[in-house]
């Protein structure tokens, strides 16, 4: 076991060393009609020209989320998970990427006590970004995420969301290393026999910066 | 309603405003390319009109002629809030003290899809001919408060109790139809404006309410913006 542990620090190292040093931090503040506010750290490291890894954590205030399928209103949810991204192609102006982001998400439950005080559960968010750029400054982002969403514990719900046609758009400016985003999420989801919120909206404003050397016109974007 | 409506609006801006923006001489790019469109759809339903939001993404021929991708919409319940339906319960049934109650109805379409674009002779013009066929899903469902009920049930346990266990249902769908698509600017053949008309089929869909023909034969239209390279 010590000897596959250290093999794999070893491979995470190497791969590590020989990667471009540009790594991606920020924050982002947001609403949805799950939650009347959220707040988002992460962090990414650009491995290799393709491949990018980093994680992110999300707090937020229930507006309008589910316990064993049931709705409430008052709680709060802690998100922590791993961000994966993926350059599919890109040429000159305009850039295509996959995102996976895979959260850990634990729910208080603050309002209902005949369900249970709290619940954790898998957010999977991969996403498809196509991005362009508009000037040197300016870029807009367009794409679709397929959210997925399950509960564990006494009462799992595997398909509490199910992969719903969430369009997005987002516009993004940047200066040096410092870039702001604008983002809005919308679309129709479904999943656990209807007992879902039915419809997602989200609106966030992010900042990041970038540390290292600049390999590309294309920042890592997920925020 | 307002704030899905006003999102909506945001999005749209982002992507027709901004979209403008870009003149630029793109190089030839000879690899298979990649599409997305976003759009609004309208759906003819038989009383009444049904918004629907959704995307068609996938991959495109080396000539950009042929396209094969997924086709996602869904026609949800908190954009169509005018589209109600009366149930009226069994005599003696009740549901919060009420013998009749308002349900809401939405709707997802997930399928194949493949296209032939066609270049009309003013090179900013094209007619795109999709062919979609995959799974329906769709019922219908309390809204408001009545999705909180009285015995801290489900709300999806009451909508199968009140509508006999055939409140949703499921079936394969079949869309057909033509698109026009128009390049927004000479110099940039990656943004163009879509707008799009589908007939569409079902095949073994059936509900409590909505019957066999809720989305059998019917006109959806569409308006989006087509992004590909």
């Amino acid at each position: 076991m010590d000897f596959k542990k250290t093999l794999l620090i070893a491979f995470v190292l190497l791969g590590t060393l020989e990667a471009r040093s540009q790594s991606y931090a920020g924050l982002s503040i947001g609403v949805s009609n799950n939650d009347t506010h959220m707040e988002t750290l992460w962090f990414q490291h650009q491995l290799t020209d393709r491949f990018s890894a980093g994680f992110q954590l999300r707090y937020s205030q229930v507006r309008y989320r589910f316990v064993d399928a049931i709705a409430i209103k008052d709680g709060s949810t802690a998100f922590g998970g791993l961000v994966l991204g993926f350059k599919l192609k890109e040429v000159e102006k305009y850039r295509l990427d996959f995102n996976l982001t895979s959260s850990y998400r634990y729910l208080s439950n603050d309002e209902k006590p005949e369900l249970a005080e709290s619940t954790s559960g898998l957010e999977i968010d991969p996403n498809i970004i196509l991005s362009m750029k508009l000037s040197d400054r300016f870029k807009l982002h367009t794409g679709a995420m397929l959210r997925t969403a399950m509960q564990f514990g006494e009462t799992p719900i595997l398909n509490e969301q199910l992969p719903s046609a969430i369009v997005l758009a987002a516009i993004s400016y940047k200066v040096n290393s410092h870039s702001i985003a604008l983002r809005v999420y919308t679309g129709p989801m479904n999943g656990a026999t209807g007992d879902s919120m039915k419809y997602f909206n989200q609106i966030s404003l992010g900042y990041q910066f970038s540390l290292g050397e600049k390999s590309n016109q294309f920042s890592f974007f997920n925020f | 309603m307002k704030t899905q409506q006003i999102i909506l609006i945001i999005i749209l801006a982002f992507i027709s405003v901004t979209g403008f923006a870009q003149e630029i001489n793109e190089t030839t790019d000879e690899s298979v390319g990649f599409y997305f469109q976003p759009e609004y759809s309208a759906m003819f339903l038989n009383n009444h009109i049904g918004n629907a939001v959704g995307f068609g993404l996938g991959i495109s021929s080396k000539n950009r002629k042929w396209d094969i991708g997924i086709r996602y919409y869904g026609r949800s319940g908190p954009i169509n809030l005018q589209d109600d339906y009366e149930l009226v319960l069994p005599a003696g049934e009740t549901y919060k003290g009420s013998s009749t109650i308002t349900l809401g109805a939405d709707h997802g379409y997930l399928g194949l899809e493949a296209a032939y674009t066609i270049i009309l002779k003013n090179e900013r013009l094209a007619i795109r001919i999709p062919l979609s066929f995959g799974q329906l899903g769709a019922g219908f469902y309390l809204r408001g408060e009545d999705r909180f009920t009285p015995d801290g049930e489900r709300t999806s346990v009451w909508e199968d109790r009140l509508q006999g266990g055939s409140d949703a249902g499921f079936g394969l769908c079949s869309e057909f139809g033509a698109q026009f698509l128009y390049q927004l600017s000479s110099k940039n053949d990656h943004i163009q404006l879509m707008l799009g008309a589908a007939y569409i089929n079902t095949y073994g869909y059936e509900s409590f309410l909505g019957g066999n023909d809720f989305y059998n034969n019917k006109v959806r239209v569409s308006a989006g913006f087509r992004f590909s390279f």
